[in-house]
């Protein structure tokens, strides 16, 4: 055997070779794991992608009393790997038989296309389950979660909708995304090398948070009635499009929004807070509620309109009246909508007052209610008006306005002369904890006095019991409104236009103790009909009605009540006995089924109670006040000179003397002079200058109310 | 029997050990998406390894004469063996290393390259390269360990090829050669190396984009770098600590061969720095414990087939983590007792037996010479 000689040293170098590459190795781990730890720790989790969504569900929309709007349905789609699948007949006929599907149509759609197809979406969740429970390798049913609103397209303009990942994009689900939407959790499933996902038993999870109930103050049961009646009225009227609103006058709640026709999405909106227009004569009463409650007129005062229906009150206004008459008192002019009277009221009032109360019920800034999008409307400052301005926006244009905002004035109206601020959401429900926050409502400012809207209050119901809105009236229930029928301004040929109407109705109901008003707009109704009382009335009424016969509705103030008692008499309408000899004056209201009261002496009726053209029940009194015989007989014109213009008026008024006023103040000159014949055709012409000397005392409401009613009222 | 350095069975042991919960870890997923069995690839691995513990016992009682007298025939027949395995392999990721034994399958790469060092021991010892000349001393121990790399060049397996190589070569200076006679096969090994590559288009493709990723730090993340890509994410999103055991992202078959060549990658990953620093120590006391076996052996052919033995270990280990952490061009090397596979499994704990027979060896000759001093009245047995 040779002797061999292992060297030690070439051993150590062996050794130490091995382990010097063993430091290098070392070293690249320092570098590696320490060094570059981050970096290669971030590209892992972009990696696997370790973070899985978990969606949350989103909040449920519900109406005033608790009944879904919008909420989300948890549906099954049901996908198919045609490549993965062992035996594709077989899984055909299985899907086929719970689905209630053709198997040899599955079978050939599996053929087609061996990577991925859909087989069913949409699917109930319990068919979901059952196909899941096949286990059919091939086939995944994975969860969808759709948006599903129970009132289908009627309230879909106010309530809006979410895209395809489920975030508001418009209406409510837009304004209300946050509280909606909950916030997402995530579990670490990932995905593996091919792109499958799995779950981690110990993986670290965070449960979704879902999004909040909110309570809106819709009703579904009236916004499904208006949606009803409203498109209908479209559809037969050929109108381009119809809006409303209703609210509760008491609280600002808007308690329905719709929109008709429904458009496709992005081109839908709601148009009662988005869309101005001008509303014509249902503005009126801005300026029938300004000359009242600053006392410039009386409801009873005789303004000169004109007999062929037309006149030019102002440089530039040229108005027509479509009831012609030669005089109309307030209420009358309100009754008819009569465009001259109010006009002239525009002027009496004059721009600034016209101006302080149009913006003081919400007319040009925005009413704050919370929807995406709303419109403040147009309404110019004083400054900018020129000499027509002040008539023509007495009666409604010149000026354009939200059907909200119309809705709010009237409700400030209907509930005594408190602007309210509108209301969409009751309450938020916050999470599971319950922790939810309830909205009070909120007045905005009060605008009339309590005798303004009362007098206002009758007027309107005037307008619907035998005025222009006698299409509204609905048997055994007080209903107040004021029609609208405003031509187009027509950008293309740059004036209004021939033809095209915007046509509108506002009401509140019951008019005592109002709970509701409502605003309806058709917007350009073709053919013959297009008169706001032909056009829009008739749709609140039909709202009414089928609102009354709703058990527990807003107009259910005890249903028995009503039936127990007997059919309501036909209403009827006092008659005029102004002037009149007592004799006559009492056949007529005997005629009618009208009790008589006379007061006084005379041979003429001075004044009565209830107003002409007010609508009292059969067998109800009519008290009628007689002149003075005095009076009558030799009666001469008072001397006025040195007395306020209103108390002037008044003196003039109680005479039964029209009167023309020139300038404004204390009166200086009357035409024809006192101590002269009354001049009952022609009227007296008053100069009045500017006051110099202390006011006198303004007389106080009482006496005003003798003197233009006298009697007072119920 | 005589006890050996009781080092080497518990390292041997400690690795394997380890390498059985890194391949439960790495596999369960890959266990069901195959076999719809999360165990699968842990019962196998349990399997070889008490078969390896059984080859380990049987490799450290055999008489180490009697194994030196078989050399020369285990060389012809793992010839033989990687010669069938070119004509009748079974293939495996576009290369046939596997031979299909009864119920088994054996890659003859593992027994080749025991059997080579084996040869290589027993022929230096007769044929010391410093006294034999270049032609007969060296270059004809290294042709014959040359045709078996030649043959496992033929599968095609280049690192396996390579790394027989270097073994042989680093035998030869163990042995003795002279350095200058060394540089004439290194020469031959870079010529025959540069022709294998020109021939294997895919080892071409890998080297590219070592070069790629060594010289710019760039990777085609989708392609060919892919593998070497994940392998980093894996190890470097370990840090210090690790995603715990089981918790590792990566063998979600991001990165392929998670459970054979790449397993240091999980293992890197699940137990952080401390854990792979742990590894490397293991295999660092391994490597020490097995030169010191060699450096201490009685016999040049003793002390040679140690040193081959524990140059298996350490050059496997070396460049399966310098593949793993991206510092060598990446190639199919299992991690010696860690990596899922039998063969090289029972294989390495059978060397791990024959280098505790020897270390029992010099034990023994430590003990007598010990005794001599201590009472010269008794003998040794003398070497077996």
């Amino acid at each position: 055997m040779a002797h061999t000689e292992v060297r030690k040293s070439r051993v150590l170098v062996a050794a130490a070779g091995l382990l010097l590459s063993l430091l290098v190795l070392w070293a690249r781990l320092v570098w590696l794991q320490i060094v570059c730890h981050p970096r290669f720790e971030a590209r892992a989790e972009r990696n696997q992608e370790q973070r899985v969504l978990l969606p949350p569900m989103r909040g449920e929309l519900l109406d005033r009393h608790g009944r879904p709007l919008a909420r989300d349905l948890v549906t099954c789609a049901i996908s198919a790997a045609p490549g993965e699948m062992k035996d594709r007949q077989a899984a055909s006929l299985e899907l086929g038989r719970v689905l209630g599907r053709d198997p040899r149509i599955l079978e050939r759609a599996f053929a087609r296309r061996s990577r991925f197809l859909w087989v069913a979406r949409h699917v109930a969740p319990e068919l979901g389950e059952r196909v899941g429970a096949l286990a059919l390798p091939g086939v995944y049913v994975s969860h969808e979660i759709q948006r599903e609103y129970p009132l289908g397209p009627a309230a879909g303009e106010i309530l809006g909708r979410t895209n395809l990942d489920n975030c508001g994009v418009e209406g409510m689900e837009l304004q209300l995304d946050s509280e909606l939407r909950g916030r997402p959790g995530w579990a670490t499933l990932f995905r593996d090398g091919r792109g499958r996902s799995h779950s981690l038993p110990r993986g670290l999870k965070r449960d979704p948070e879902h999004g909040a109930d909110v309570v809106l103050t819709l009703d579904a049961d009236l916004q499904a009635i208006v949606e009803t009646h409203l498109a209908r009225a479209v559809d037969t009227l050929d109108a381009v499009r119809g809006f409303a609103v209703f609210l509760d006058p008491r609280t600002g709640e808007i308690v329905a929004s719709v929109d008709v026709p429904h458009l496709g999405p992005g081109r839908a909106g709601n148009w009662a807070f988005t869309d101005i227009f001008e509303p014509g004569s249902t503005f009126k009463v801005v300026v029938a509620g300004t000359v009242l409650e600053e006392g410039l007129a009386r409801p009873d005062q005789v303004f000169e309109a004109s007999a062929t229906g037309e006149a030019i009150i102002a440089p530039g206004a040229h108005f027509h009246d479509v009831h012609k008459g030669e005089r109309y008192t307030l209420r009358d002019a309100v009754r008819w909508s009569s465009n001259i009277v109010m006009g002239k009221l525009g002027l009496l009032a004059g721009p600034e007052r016209l101006y302080r109360y149009a913006t003081a019920l919400g007319f040009g800034s925005l009413t704050g209610v919370s929807y995406p999008g709303e419109n403040a409307g147009r309404l110019h400052s004083p400054s900018h008006w020129s000499a027509r301005s002040c008539p023509t926006i007495a009666i409604g244009h010149e000026v354009s306005v939200t059907a909200l905002q119309l809705a709010l004035a009237y409700g400030a109206i209907a509930n005594g002369g408190v602007l309210m601020e509108p209301m969409l959401v009751r309450e938020c429900r916050a999470g599971r904890d319950g922790a939810g926050r309830t909205t009070a409502p909120r007045a905005a400012r009060r605008v009339f006095g309590d005798a303004t809207t009362r007098i206002m209050r009758q007027m309107l119901t005037a307008v619907v019991d035998s005025g222009t809105g006698r299409a509204a009236r609905v048997p055994g229930l007080a209903i107040a409104g004021k029609t609208g029928t405003a031509q187009k301004y027509d950008a293309a040929i740059g004036t209004y236009g021939k033809g095209m109407y915007l046509s509108s109705f506002v009401g509140f109901v019951p008019a005592d103790d109002p709970c509701l008003v409502g605003v309806i707009v058709i917007d350009e109704p073709r053919g013959k009909h297009y008169y706001g009382g032909e056009v829009a009335a008739p749709v609140f009424r039909e709202v009414i009605s089928d609102l009354r016969r709703l058990p527990h509705g807003p107009l259910d103030p005890g249903v028995s009540q009503v039936a127990a008692r007997p059919p309501a008499p036909a209403p009827v309408t006092v008659p005029d006995l102004e002037l009149l000899p007592p004799a006559a004056a009492e056949r007529r209201l005997i005629d009618l089924g009208l009790r008589v009261r006379l007061e006084g002496e005379g041979e003429r009726v001075l004044a009565q109670s209830p107003a002409a053209g007010e609508a009292v029940e059969r067998g109800a009194s009519v008290t009628a006040w007689l002149a003075a015989p005095a009076d009558s007989a030799g009666a001469r014109l008072p001397d006025l000179r040195g007395l306020s213009v209103r108390e002037a008026l008044r003196r003039l008024t109680l005479c039964q003397i029209p009167a023309h006023i020139e300038g404004h103040g204390v009166v200086v000159r009357e035409e024809p002079a006192p101590g002269a014949p009354l001049p009952r055709k022609d009227g007296v012409r008053l100069w009045c200058e500017p006051r110099m000397t202390a006011p006198e005392p303004r007389p106080t409401p009482g006496t005003l109310a003798v003197a233009s009613r006298p009697g007072g009222e119920p | 029997m005589r006890r050996g350095d009781g080092w080497i069975p518990v390292l041997s042991l400690a690795l394997t050990a380890v390498g059985v919960v890194m391949v439960y870890s790495s596999t369960a997923i890959l266990g069901i998406t195959r076999y719809q069995d999360p165990d699968h690839f842990l019962i196998r691995q349990l399997e070889r390894a008490v078969l390896g513990v059984v080859a380990f016992l049987l490799c450290s009682r055999v008489s180490l004469k009697r194994l030196e007298t078989l050399a020369p025939w285990l060389f012809g027949i793992a010839a033989l063996l990687l010669a069938a395995v070119v004509v009748a392999g079974r293939d495996a990721n576009g290369a046939s290393r596997w031979l299909p034994l009864g119920p088994f399958s054996v890659q003859p790469v593992d027994i080749a390259r025991m059997a080579a060092v084996l040869f290589l021991a027993w022929w230096l010892r007769r044929h010391p390269p410093a006294e034999n000349g270049l032609a007969r001393g060296v270059l004809l121990p290294l042709g014959l360990v040359a045709t078996l790399s030649g043959l496992i060049l033929l599968q095609p397996s280049l690192s396996g090829a390579a790394l027989l190589a270097l073994t042989g070569l680093a035998m030869l200076f163990l042995a003795g050669a002279r350095i200058s006679h060394l540089t004439v096969p290194v020469a031959g090994a870079l010529v025959a190396l540069a022709v294998a590559l020109k021939t294997h288009p895919y080892q071409m493709v890998r080297l590219r984009t070592f070069i790629e990723f060594a010289f710019s730090n760039s990777l085609d993340q989708r392609g060919a770098g892919w593998q070497l890509d994940q392998s980093l994410i894996a190890i470097g999103s370990g840090g210090w600590v690790g995603r715990g055991l089981g918790g590792g992202l990566q063998k979600y078959l991001f990165l392929p061969e998670a459970h054979t060549d790449f397993i240091f990658s999980i293992l890197a990953e699940e137990l952080g720095f401390i854990g792979a620093s742990a590894l490397l120590v293991l295999f660092a006391l391994l490597l020490w414990r097995g030169m010191r076996t060699a450096a201490r052996a009685s016999d040049a052919s003793f002390a040679l087939l140690a040193a081959g033995i524990t140059l298996q270990f350490g050059l496997y280990a070396v460049f399966n983590l310098a593949v793993a952490t991206g510092l060598a061009p990446t190639t199919g090397l299992p991690l010696p007792f860690v990596s899922y596979g039998g063969s090289a499994l029972i294989a390495n704990l059978g060397a791990a037996g024959v280098l505790y027979r020897i270390s029992g060896m010099n034990a023994a000759g430590e003990a007598l010479t010990r005794q001599r001093w201590a009472s010269p009245r008794r003998t040794g047995k003398g070497a077996a």
